[in-house]
Order: structure tokens, then C-alpha cells, then sequence
């Protein structure tokens, strides 16, 4: 066997140069790690090529050089030999005085012939021979590494195994980036991973793959057509989705790739069908619906010919503003249990009192019911005289007297919606003397006993949810404010203008223009003209038609502001401000009061009474890392701060002095951990509810992820913002409760402020879910306080204890904001509420064009 | 007068007013008790008890089977309760079954004085469980009392009997005689108790029964009238025989009083813990303002721990549902977090018609207290931080980190000085006093001196500087050192003054900011210096 393998050797091997020096340190140690040169993992394994001589035999060896081997022809061979035989005498002569002859016996043994290779044997016993060298004529084939690694390429593509598809490829361009086949075999690998993700679902990725192969290759084969297939069906889905200017993004971006295929111009001809469609189904309707069909029909092809002279006109009928709201009121009513509550109500009812002072009660605010209000007996009797000429939204009669005892009356009724258990303790009775007057029994003098008449009022013939049966399907809302409520689904409101309304318009407002409004240019052929040289020019329409729109999960009030899906979003995140305030067309608004994020407790739940927990959960919490790194994303300011109480800074309920709440962690992990002992070691777990609205949901894992950490096992869920605070009013058990707070009148909201359920039905229990007693009975002193000295000082004292007390762990105060895009003119620079002033507001029809169009 | 002619005075009494009752109700048919003229001890008579058992209509149990239930259960009281029970089985047609436990009043009875005990007892079908409900109520006829209402289920018509029996005992409520007071003990003399039962479980009283004081008071007109002792109860801690001995438990400071203008006696009823709701409404003195916003807790008697019921509301009121408890209870009412306003004996859903009970609402303490609380929880804060940094400076002192032992207590010495809090204290508690003075009513309560005293004790256990000063002084014994080998190496080099130009890499820096914290009177350190600073030892942990 030894034998035979050395005459194997001695038939290809000339000479023997000797030993080489063992391989470099670096390759051994590669070499060690690696799998063996021949063994399946080409990958990872040591470079090396593989060559078969003519007898058959395979000799793995270190790569040889140059690469590839210069082309070898035996046939050749011959006449070479030959001419290096005779091989010229030079031109200075072989011999040459002063010169040593060349002694041709000394020539350089490694020196390899032109038909001769060095080969270096990866394996071999200790002192063989491993370095040979072999005549080309006996190498039957040369396989490179190379060449393997792009064989082990095509398999590896083969089974889909793209990543080490391209390492291998990768590994080929390091080693030689001219390799014969290397650049097809990349393409290959792109159009198959690119293709392949596509069929996945993972368009993105997969069109970004076909992407670079288009600019690799442009005409691989069967390129385009992938690629403008992918493209069609994104199209398709995003119009599916009515994600209209994404898919015509799309389109374009497709144009560019492959302006003549044959998909772009089907896709272009389905957008415009589309919305042809759109505008075909307008000819067999009217008003609204026209309106919203037309304007659909642009937001799918705005350049549709012919369709914006139609909207105009539409739109010049109907003045419609349509509202991204963070969520819409569910349900709606004569109440008021949320934001979206608040600032609807104002458009749908009118209050007794506009506001709760001097002037509402003489009757001269037009925007209230009560013509008058006298109070006598130490104010614990009032008489109100109901102004005449508002009339219910139905026809059906005006508002009277009735209605606003029914509804005073109702309040006390714990199953209805409109129950305030405050308001059950502080009315003894009330008496309707006639269609116009009523009178009002109080058992105490309350302070600030207006406060208690600025709500909505339903009709007294409606059901105790404000609504008429017309039809065995059909209960609409009957209200009494300038507008009607015409829609409610889960994300929209349609509000629209009453015509029967002729409230005069209240305030300077509707003399001047609020501050930040601007003129406005309406779209060509328009028919209202804002005047720009004040001349007399026709005014911008004002608004007859109100839609809401909740934003869905993923959408941010933003984007859907920017591409003009809506002209006016009622809260902009903090971090967006002012980016947002830098952006052409659109305008930012400020509300005039803060907001205060606080966690409500819920002390129904023994746990959470105790005190050692509620200021660990307080310590866990890093107030000011979270709120400058993931909610403001810059510095706080004076504004935007750290809160550490219920109420903000700067109203007069703000105790001055209070120390700031502090976070520690391990002070936090140890009061926890004492809450453990309190309650027999028991694991503690809570449930935080959030409302969805962009800051909280940036916010809150990490919050809960800090709880985590101090040893509060908590569970996070989100909820409308709508439905949890309707809900918490209602008093319904929870255990942590983020709460987005603004606070009007610290005194009348300081109840609501930390007990959410504060005027919830007694069946609930909700004062028992004020974790801390004391603060309760401060918050049900100052329900009783009668003078303004008692209830501020008590307010202090509330804000004072509350930092000790916690019964809600403060987090930050910010300031609101609301924005606008500049069709719409009237919202001012500060504002009590979004509405404020929206009988002047003037809207101006806009088709929001795509950028290249308009370029 | 001698308790044994005021005893037979109160049996007297007690007998004619249960003779004297009118009859309404003509058509009991069921057997009275021979009327035995010389009736025998107390101790020694057995209860006569009329029992009145209707079967509502959803219970689909006719008249065969009420029959058979209440054979089978007088076989279970035969061979478990025995002779303290003498029982009469009422018709099904006897007007008293067709009531409603639940609105039961005390002159349906009035024609059943031959009876000690009178119950009333309805099975109907639980619509949550589909279970055969008991419900019924117990009259006893020498009182004129109603007891409780009780409820009981039986999953089964199998186990009605045996529920029945239990039923029975919670409706059976013994009645005694007060027969005298030894300090805050009572002892009564129960009826039927020498009667030997066939079980220990026929017992009419043992340890734990409670007993619930009533005051028999003969009036002009010669007609008796059972008063009620309010929130008073007595629980019998042990039983000779008859003769119960009951600690008394009361909110009244002499709940049997003899300043009693007319003749009178003491008796005492059973009492369990009932069914029914029980509502209670706290106001405040002077104004009878609703006492709103209060903590109720409760705890079993003698020695349960306390537990929250729940918060009065607006009115003051609150709405305690039945079975919080299993016994006797003692309701507290909690201002603030801590504060106790009132604490009232009470049995769980036994309803009873209370007036507005007033309370002194303190807030004077309740603030002071809840100032006391945010200053303790400032101490245990600083308390913690302490002993952080006490962790710390021991593991750099081990470590012969000089540098960062020099910055612990650097940082150490910025953390507030114990003083302070001490001084906060004294301050909240002179301003109490001389508000308790100004004002003359009570500002340091009992609780809010404890309150006081615990947080003074913290501080003084907590807060002392000894460690600090340790690690300060083995700071400087290690500076000393240093500096006292660097001037022997420089000696020995060639006798140049040695001054360090740089701290060596073990050596401590200088301390340039000593700490302010410890008090001038440190006690002096000792003159020799040990070979290496010890850590002081730990603090006793929080």
C-alpha cells in the first residue's frame, strides 16, 4: 500500500523541494476551528482547492496562484519547449569581461517551469513531504475554491437558505472580486430571495432586494415583471386599505422603475376608475353624501379631470370640516364623562349658564339658556328664567322649563347616565313653575353653585339617554345647541349645522378674526373667495358640517394632518410640536390649560391601600429621564414639567413648597418589598389601563417596566380613551389607571381629579377607591365648603398631603396642543377648548395634490 | 335588694309578661305545654319550642314530604340535642309559616306565650344554586324579641334534614338570667343548661355564645317593659354547670347600671350572627354633619385582627352586608388613616334600629397625624439611604478605599442631620399641645401620642451618628498613619523634612470637607491607634 502510493507520487511529482515552513500561525489556528478542506461546510472551511491528476487521484491543497492558473494547452507544450531549448544568445554575449559566468547548475531549485504547478498538501504525517510540484499535462482538473463556494451557492439557493447563499458569495468577492461568475451568481441570489419574500408576504424586504438587482442588472430576466407584479399588488392593497396616497406613491415609485410596463398603466387606470366610480355614483345623490363622494374621488386620483370645479361647488354647499380626534364620544348624550364628551356637548347643547359668573347670571351671554338667575335664602334658593326661542333639534317643541327640571332631576337618578352623586347630596327639590321658570331648592350654600348649572341639557321628552323613537329602528339625538348630531358609529361623529338655529354668535369673536388665522386661497373655481386686499369680496363659507374622526391604532394625528386627510386634529403629541410648528400649511394651537398625566389607584383593591406600595410605585418611577428621553424628547421646560401633585402648576390649588416627587429604585424595591411583608409576602399584581393616545403608549411599557423592576407584577391593557374614563366615572373597579387630566376649577375637580368614580352611583362605591382616607375626607370637606377662603385653603391642603398621601402618583404636566392646516381659518393661537369660536370659523376647499403633481 | 328576691322578681315578671300576652292567633292547633304549676329552676327547664315550617312552591315539596323532613329532623334533634328541645310541629296551614321571616314583627306572636321559643321557618328553591333554601326567624316569647334572620342551604333533599338541624341551632338562642357582676364579668344562670344534652353538640351555651343584655323594668301601670342595653354584649368565656361566666363587652362605661329609677332586672338573650344587612350612619359633633369619608374596620372579639369593611359615604352611612364575620365583632371607625373615632360592639347581620351615632370628629388630630406620617416616612427614607451608604463606606473601609470611603461620607454628611427631624417633631408636638391647650379639647390623642412616641423612637434608634463618626475616625487613623510612615521613610532616606508630595496609591487623601453631622460632644478616642481601622459594627436593620 506505502509502495504503491509512493509510485503514484513519483509519476507526478518531478522534485522534491524540501520541506516548506509549516503553514502561517493564523491559518493553523483557522485551520483548527474550520471543518476540513473537503468536507461539506465549504462556508467555513479553510480555503483550499481541490485537484485531480490524471491517474484519478484528488489532492486537496492549498490554494494555488495565481488564480485562475494561466490556461494550460499540451498541444502547445511542444513548440514551447522547442523554442526554449534554443534559446537566444543575448545581445552583450554569455560571456562578458568583469563578469562572472552564470553558473546554470546554481539556478533556483523552487523556480517553477511555465508547465509546472506548486502544490502544498493540506494533510500529511509528521516529516512527509507535502509541497509538489506537478506537471500541468498530469492535472486532469483544477477545482477552485472559489468555484465551490459558488456551486455551494447555487445549492444553498436552491433550498432557500439565502443568507449563506450570500456569505458565500460574499466570501468569493473578498477573496477575488473579479471571480469568473461571480456578479451572476449574486443577481441570482437577489431575484431568488427577492421573489421569494414577495411570495412571503414580506413585500418590503423582497422589492427591496429587486430594487438592487435593478440597479445591478436592469435586464435580468424576468425582472420587471416581478417586480412591477409586487408593486400592482401593494397598489391594490393599499386602495383596498383607502390608503389612497400611499398607493399612488407607490404607483410613482413604480413609474420610475418601470415607466412602459404594462401593470403601471393598469394600476393607473384602477386608481382612475376608482374614482370615476366615485364620481358617478354622485350623480344620484345630494348634499353630504355628494360632498363626501366627490371629495373621495380626489383623495384617490386628485387630478382627476373635471372633479375639482364639482367639489368646489359641492363643498361651497356645505362647508364641511373634518376633525382627527384621538377618540370620539361613546356614547354620546346630554353629559359629559370624557374629553370627547366635553367638547362636542358644547356644540349639541346649550347650558343654563355659558359660565359661572356675574354676567351669565344676568342673561347676558345669548349662548345659555337661563335669561336670569336670581339667588336668595343664603343662596340655597335659585330661580332661573329659561330664555325663549331655543327649540329641540326634532321640531318638536322649544326648550322650556320642563326640560331643564327633568333633566336637574335626573341627575339624581342613579341609573341614569347623566347621575352626579354630588349633585344628589346638595339638591333638596326642584319646582317648574311654569314653561319658563323654575325653581331650584339646595340643601347647603355651595361654593360656586353655577359650576353645577354649565352642563348639557336634554330634552324632557327624549329618553335619559337624550334620544326619540321616530321609528322602531330609528332614536336620533335631539339636542338644543347651534348643531345636530347626524352620525356616531365607534370612530365617527357627524355633527352638522342646524338650520332652525339663529342663535346670534356670541363674544368678540364673531367681529374679529381670531389671532393666527390667516386668509385662505381657495382651489381654482371656487366660488368663495376669502378677500386678500380686504375689498368686498364673498367670505369663506363658514362651517356647516362637522365630522370627527378617530384616528385607528397606527395612525398618527400627524400624518393624517399633513396629507390632508383632516383639517384640524384635536391633540398633537408633544414630541411633534415642533417639528409640526416648522411645517408649511400648518398651524399649531395651545390649550390654554394644561394637561396633568397622573396613575389612579384604585383603593377598592386592599393592596393598593397600602401606603408603603403606593410610594414605592411612586420612587420606581424616574420622572424626568422619562419625560425629557420619550415624551418630549428635549429638556423639560417651564411648561412642560415634572409634576408633584394633582394639580398643575401655576393655579392657584398649587401648594407652594411641596417637594418635588423623587425616583429611586432601590428605595422603591424596598418599599415594595415591605408592602409584600403588610400584605403575608403574597405576590403583587396589577393591571394598568391606558388610554390610547400616542405619549402614553410611548410611555407606558417603560413605566410598567420600572414597576417590574421595584417587584409589582403588572399587566398592561389599552383602552379608548373615551371608554376608560366614562368607565372610571362610573366608579367600575381597576387597579392602576393612566389618566390624562385637565383641571378647569381645582375646587369642583379636585374629587374627579384623584377619585375617578368621584360622582359615580353609591352602588359603586367609588369614594371607597381614594386610597388614601385622609385626602377623602379633605375632598368631602371641601365639597361641603361653602367660601372661597375655606375651599382654596382646603384645595392647598389637598395638594400638600397628596404628595405624602399619594392617593394617585403624579407623573408630568404638559402643555396641550391642537393644529390645523391652514384652509381652515378662525382657530386661535390659545384656546379653552377645540370649538371655541366656531361660528366664525371659515373653510376653504382643498384637494391635497401629491407632491410631484404639484411640482 | 338581694339578688336572689330580684332574681325571683325577674322570673316573676318575665312569666306574667309572657302569661299576659294577648291571643290573636286562634288557630294554633298544635299542643301546648302542660302548664305545670310548680315550675322548676331555671337551669332545669327545657325550651319549649313551636315550630311553624311552610314550603314554598318552587321547593316541590309537598305535604309527604314536609312530613318526612320533619320526622327525619326530629330524629336528628332526638339523637343530638335531646332534652334541652322540647318541640311542637305547627300545621302547614298555621298562619305564622305563611309569613315572611323577613318581615316578621314581635305581636304575631302574641298568642304563643305558652311557648319559650316560637320559630318560623320557610323553605324555597335558591334560583343561583337550584339548592332548597332555609330562611326563618326565632321568637322567644319571655323577651318578645325576634332574633336574627337566618339563611342555610341544602344541596339536596337527602341533606334537608341535617340542614334542618343545623339551621335550627343557629336560629336557637338560649335565654339567662343575670344573676351578678364581677368586674367586667357577668354571670348568668342559663336556662335548660343543667338539662344533660345527647350530644356536646346539644349544648344550649359553651365557650364563645353570646349573650346579649337586656333590662326588665316594671312600670307604673304594671306592665313590664325589655329594654335593650345598648352596645352591650356578653361572651361567655366559661360554663359551671348553668352558671356562665360572659366578659362584657361594651361601648357604655357602665352598661348595668343601678341608677335606675323604677324596679327592674337583667336577662339575657342568645344572639348569632344573622342574615341581614346591617346599615349604620355616623355624624359629627356639634353640627350633626354627615361623618363622611371614614374608615370602618372590624375585628372579632377577643382578639381577631382588624380588617376594612369599607368607607362611610357622603351621608355618613354605610351599608355593612352579612357575613363579614362569624361572631361578635368590634366595629371601629377610623379617621385619616389611623385615628379612632368610635368603637362599638357589634353582631354581624343582626339588624337593629340605632339612632345617628355621633362622633367627635377630631381634625385637629387627624392633621396633626397625618403630618406625623409624612415625617416618619421622610425618616424611614433617610433611614435607608443611611444604611446604603453605612454598606458602602464598610466595603471601601475593608477595601482600604480611602478616596471613595472620603466621598461616602462626604455624601453621607449632606444627608438631612437627625436634629432636624427631632426638631420637627418636638415643633408638630408642642403646636398640639398648645392648641389642646388654646382650644381645650383633645389634640394629643392616646393614638397620636403613640404615633409620637414610635417615631421618636425611631429617630433615637435609627439616626445616631455613632457610625459615622467610626468611619470618620478610621478615616483619620488611616490619614495618620500614612502620613506618620511617609515622615519615617523620609527620615531614614536622609533626614529632609518629609513632606508627600502626592498621596501614595494606598495612602487616604486629605480630607478637606469634614462633615458637619457629628455632635461636639464625640466621646474622645483613645490614644493608641489600632494596626487597621475596623468597621464599626452594622446598624440594626430597619
Amino acid at each position: 500500500m506505502l509502495s504503491s502510493s509512493l509510485v503514484t507520487v513519483a509519476t507526478a511529482v518531478l522534485v522534491t523541494i524540501g520541506a516548506w515552513c509549516s503553514v502561517l500561525p493564523g491559518q493553523a489556528r483557522e485551520a483548527r476551528n474550520a471543518p476540513a478542506p473537503g468536507s461539506n461546510d465549504v462556508l467555513r472551511s479553510v480555503p483550499f482547492d481541490r485537484f485531480t491528476l490524471t491517474d484519478g487521484m484528488v489532492l486537496m491543497v492549498d490554494p494555488v496562484s495565481p488564480r485562475p492558473l494561466p490556461p494550460y494547452d499540451p498541444s502547445k507544450e511542444g513548440k514551447r519547449k522547442a523554442r526554449s531549448a534554443r534559446q537566444a544568445i543575448p545581445d552583450e554575449g554569455e560571456i562578458i569581461v568583469g563578469v562572472a559566468a552564470k553558473n546554470k547548475k546554481n539556478a533556483d531549485p523552487n523556480e517553477l517551469a511555465i508547465d509546472e504547478v506548486k502544490l502544498h498538501l493540506f494533510e500529511g504525517a509528521a516529516n512527509e513531504v507535502l509541497d509538489f510540484k506537478v506537471k500541468r499535462e498530469n492535472v486532469k482538473k483544477i477545482e477552485y475554491f472559489e468555484d465551490m463556494l459558488l456551486q455551494e451557492c447555487d445549492q444553498l439557493v436552491a433550498t432557500h437558505e439565502y443568507a449563506r447563499a450570500f456569505e458565500c458569495c460574499l466570501r468569493v468577492q473578498m477573496r477575488n472580486p473579479g471571480w469568473h461568475g461571480l456578479d451572476d451568481r449574486v443577481n441570482h441570489v437577489l431575484f431568488a430571495e427577492g421573489s421569494q419574500a414577495l411570495i412571503e408576504g414580506d413585500g418590503e424586504r423582497g422589492l427591496r432586494l429587486l430594487r438592487e438587482l435593478l440597479g445591478r442588472k436592469r435586464d435580468y430576466p424576468g425582472l420587471l415583471d416581478r417586480i412591477s407584479a409586487a408593486y400592482g399588488k401593494r397598489i391594490e392593497r393599499a386602495l383596498s386599505l383607502a390608503l389612497y396616497p400611499r398607493g399612488r406613491r407607490i404607483l410613482r415609485e413604480l413609474m420610475e422603475l418601470a415607466p412602459d410596463h404594462v401593470i403601471v398603466k393598469e394600476m393607473r387606470a384602477l386608481f382612475i376608475s376608482r374614482a370615476s366610480q366615485r364620481v358617478t355614483e354622485t350623480d344620484r345623490s345630494s348634499g353630504p353624501e355628494r360632498l363626501d363622494a366627490l371629495a373621495e374621488a380626489l383623495r384617490i386620483w386628485p387630478a382627476l379631470d373635471g372633479v375639482e370645479p364639482l367639489y368646489t361647488k359641492a363643498f361651497a354647499a356645505l362647508p364641511t370640516l373634518e376633525v382627527g380626534v384621538t377618540d370620539v364620544a361613546a356614547p354620546l348624550g346630554p353629559w359629559v364623562h370624557s374629553a370627547a364628551d366635553a367638547r362636542v356637548s358644547r356644540l349639541l347643547y346649550r347650558p343654563i349658564l355659558a359660565s359661572d359668573d356675574d354676567e351669565a347670571r344676568q342673561g347676558k351671554k345669548a349662548d345659555q339658556l337661563a335669561a336670569a338667575i336670581e339667588t336668595s335664602d343664603l343662596g340655597q334658593r335659585l330661580v332661573i328664567r329659561i330664555r325663549p326661542g331655543f327649540f329641540w333639534s326634532d321640531g318638536s317643541r322649544p326648550v322650556s322649563a320642563v326640560d331643564v327640571g327633568r333633566d336637574l332631576i335626573d341627575r339624581t337618578d342613579p341609573h341614569a347616565p347623566g347621575y352626579e352623586a354630588r349633585w344628589v347630596e346638595l339638591l333638596d327639590r326642584v319646582e317648574v313653575n311654569d314653561e319658563s321658570r323654575l325653581e331650584i331648592r339646595l340643601n347647603h350654600s355651595p361654593f360656586k353653585a353655577g359650576a353645577w348649572l354649565l352642563g348639557p341639557i336634554g330634552p324632557a321628552h327624549a329618553g335619559v339617554d337624550g334620544r326619540v323613537a321616530t321609528s322602531s329602528q330609528d332614536r336620533p339625538l335631539v339636542s338644543d345647541g347651534p348643531f345636530r348630531c347626524v352620525a356616531t358609529a365607534a370612530d365617527l361623529v357627524e355633527l352638522r349645522r342646524r338650520d332652525d338655529d339663529h342663535t346670534p354668535a356670541t363674544g368678540a369673536a364673531a367681529e374679529t378674526p381670531a389671532a393666527g388665522s390667516t386668509a385662505q386661497t381657495p382651489v381654482d373655481g371656487g366660488t368663495a373667495k376669502t378677500p386678500v386686499d380686504g375689498g368686498t369680496a364673498p367670505r369663506a363659507p363658514q362651517i356647516q358640517r362637522v365630522r370627527e374622526i378617530r384616528l385607528q391604532r397606527g395612525q398618527s394625528a400627524v400624518g393624517v394632518l399633513l396629507r390632508g386627510d383632516v383639517s384640524l386634529v384635536d391633540h398633537v403629541p408633544p414630541d411633534r410640536v415642533e417639528a409640526l410648528e416648522a411645517t408649511e400649511h400648518i398651524k399649531v394651537g395651545t390649550y390654554s390649560k394644561p394637561v396633568v398625566h397622573v396613575i389612579a389607584l384604585d383603593g377598592r383593591n386592599p393592596v393598593l391601600r397600602s401606603r408603603s406600595l403606593r410610594r414605592g410605585l411612586s420612587y420606581a418611577v424616574d420622572r424626568t429621564t422619562l419625560l425629557e428621553d420619550h415624551v418630549l424628547k428635549h429638556a423639560a421646560t417651564d411648561a412642560d414639567l415634572v409634576a408633584d401633585g394633582p394639580f398643575p402648576k401655576g393655579c392657584y390649588a398649587d401648594a407652594p413648597g411641596v417637594k418635588p416627587l423623587e425616583g429611586h429604585m432601590w428605595l422603591a424595591k424596598m418599599l415594595v418589598a415591605a408592602a409584600r411583608k403588610e400584605l403575608n409576602n403574597a405576590p403583587i399584581e396589577l393591571h394598568l389601563e391606558y388610554p390610547a393616545i400616542a405619549e402614553v403608549q410611548a410611555i407606558v411599557e417603560k413605566l410598567a417596566a420600572s414597576w417590574r423592576e421595584a417587584g409589582v407584577a403588572i399587566v398592561t391593557s389599552e383602552l379608548p380613551p373615551s371608554r376608560l374614563e366614562s368607565g372610571l366615572r362610573a366608579g367600575r373597579r381597576f387597579d392602576l389607571a393612566y389618566r390624562v387630566l385637565r383641571c378647569d376649577e381645582p375646587v369642583l375637580d379636585a374629587g374627579v381629579l384623584i377619585c375617578p368614580g368621584y360622582d359615580a352611583p353609591p352602588e359603586a362605591e367609588a369614594l371607597a377607591s381614594t386610597s388614601s382616607p385622609r385626602i377623602l375626607q379633605l375632598l368631602l370637606q371641601l365639597e361641603r365648603a361653602t367660601d372661597s377662603p375655606t375651599a382654596r385653603g382646603l384645595v392647598l391642603q389637598i395638594d400638600r398631603e397628596s404628595r405624602d398621601e399619594l392617593p394617585v402618583i403624579p407623573l408630568w404636566q404638559l402643555v396641550d396642543h391642537y393644529a390645523w392646516r391652514d384652509r381652515l381659518s378662525g382657530p386661535g393661537k390659545v384656546a379653552d377648548e377645540l370649538y371655541q369660536g366656531i361660528e366664525t370659523w371659515e373653510i376653504t376647499p382643498w384637494v391635497a395634490k401629491d407632491p410631484w403633481d404639484a411640482h | 335588694l338581694n339578688p336572689v328576691v330580684r332574681l325571683t322578681v325577674a322570673l316573676a315578671v318575665l312569666g306574667a309578661a309572657a302569661v299576659g300576652q294577648v291571643r290573636a292567633y286562634g288557630q294554633e292547633t298544635a299542643k301546648e305545654p302542660a302548664q305545670s304549676p310548680p315550675r322548676e329552676a331555671i337551669e332545669q327547664r327545657p325550651y319549649h319550642i313551636s315550630v311553624h315550617l311552610s314550603c314554598d312552591r318552587s321547593a316541590r315539596i309537598d305535604a309527604a314530604g314536609r312530613a318526612d323532613l320533619l320526622h327525619d329532623w326530629q330524629i336528628l334533634v332526638r339523637r343530638l340535642i335531646g332534652a334541652p328541645w322540647v318541640l311542637s310541629i305547627a300545621p302547614a296551614s298555621s298562619p305564622l309559616a305563611n309569613l315572611d321571616p323577613e318581615g316578621l314583627e314581635p305581636q304575631a306572636f302574641s298568642s304563643l306565650a305558652s311557648f319559650d321559643k316560637v320559630w318560623v321557618v320557610r323553605i324555597a328553591r335558591s334560583e343561583s344554586e337550584g339548592a332548597l333554601a332555609f330562611a326563618g326567624r326565632e321568637y322567644d316569647t319571655a323577651s318578645r324579641r325576634l332574633g336574627p334572620l337566618q339563611r342555610r342551604t341544602a344541596l339536596t333533599m337527602s341533606d334537608a334534614p341535617r340542614a334542618l338541624l343545623q339551621f335550627t341551632q343557629d336560629l336557637f338562642n338560649p335565654i339567662a338570667e343575670i344573676t351578678g357582676q364581677e368586674g367586667e364579668h357577668a354571670i348568668l344562670n342559663v336556662q335548660g343548661a343543667a338539662l344533660l344534652p345527647a350530644t356536646p353538640a346539644g349544648a344550649v351555651v359553651s365557650k364563645g355564645t353570646v349573650f346579649l343584655p337586656l333590662r326588665v323594668v316594671s312600670l307604673t301601670n304594671g306592665k313590664v317593659q325589655v329594654l335593650r342595653i345598648p352596645y352591650t354584649y356578653l361572651q361567655v368565656e366559661s360554663v359551671e354547670g348553668p352558671v356562665a361566666r360572659c366578659k362584657i363587652i361594651s361601648a357604655m362605661r357602665d352598661p348595668f347600671t343601678k341608677r335606675i329609677l323604677r324596679p327592674n332586672s337583667l336577662a339575657a338573650l342568645g344572639l348569632k350572627a344573622g342574615s341581614s344587612p346591617i346599615q349604620l350612619r355616623f355624624v359629627t359633633k356639634p353640627n350633626q354633619a354627615p361623618a363622611a369619608g371614614y374608615t370602618v374596620t372590624a375585628r372579632l372579639v377577643p382578639d381577631g385582627q382588624p380588617h376594612t369593611l369599607g368607607t362611610t359615604d357622603r351621608s355618613g352611612r354605610i351599608l355593612l352586608q352579612p357575613g363579614f364575620a362569624d361572631g361578635l365583632v368590634i366595629l371601629r371607625l377610623l379617621a385619616g388613616n389611623v385615628e379612632p373615632m368610635v368603637e362599638l360592639p357589634m353582631m354581624p347581620g343582626v339588624s337593629f334600629q340605632e339612632k345617628d351615632i355621633a362622633i367627635d370628629p377630631k381634625p385637629l388630630t387627624v392633621a396633626l397625624e397625618a403630618r406625623i406620617d409624612s415625617l416618619r416616612d421622610e425618616v424611614v427614607d433617610l433611614v435607608a439611604l443611611r444604611a446604603r451608604l453605612e454598606a458602602r463606606m464598610k466595603a471601601r473601609l475593608e477595601g482600604e478605599n480611602w478616596t471613595g470611603l472620603e466621598e461616602a461620607l462626604q455624601e453621607f454628611s449632606k444627608l438631612t442631620p437627625r436634629d432636624t427631624y427631632a426638631q420637627r417633631l418636638t415643633t408638630l408636638k408642642d403646636e398640639a399641645s398648645q392648641q389642646q391647650r388654646d382650644l381645650k379639647q383633645a389634640v394629643l390623642t392616646r393614638t397620636a401620642q403613640a404615633q409620637i412616641t414610635d417615631l421618636q423612637a425611631m429617630i433615637d434608634r435609627y439616626l445616631d451618628d455613632d457610625t459615622y463618626k467610626a468611619y470618620a475616625d478610621a478615616l483619620d487613623r488611616a490619614n495618620a498613619e500614612v502620613t506618620a510612615k511617609t515622615k519615617a521613610t523620609a527620615k531614614k532616606a536622609g533626614g529632609r523634612p518629609a513632606v508627600p508630595k502626592a498621596v501614595g496609591k494606598s495612602g487616604p487623601p486629605a480630607r478637606t470637607n469634614l462633615p458637619p453631622n457629628p455632635p461636639p460632644t464625640a466621646p474622645a478616642q483613645p490614644n493608641t491607634t489600632p494596626p487597621r481601622p475596623r468597621p464599626p459594627a452594622p446598624s440594626q436593620p430597619f
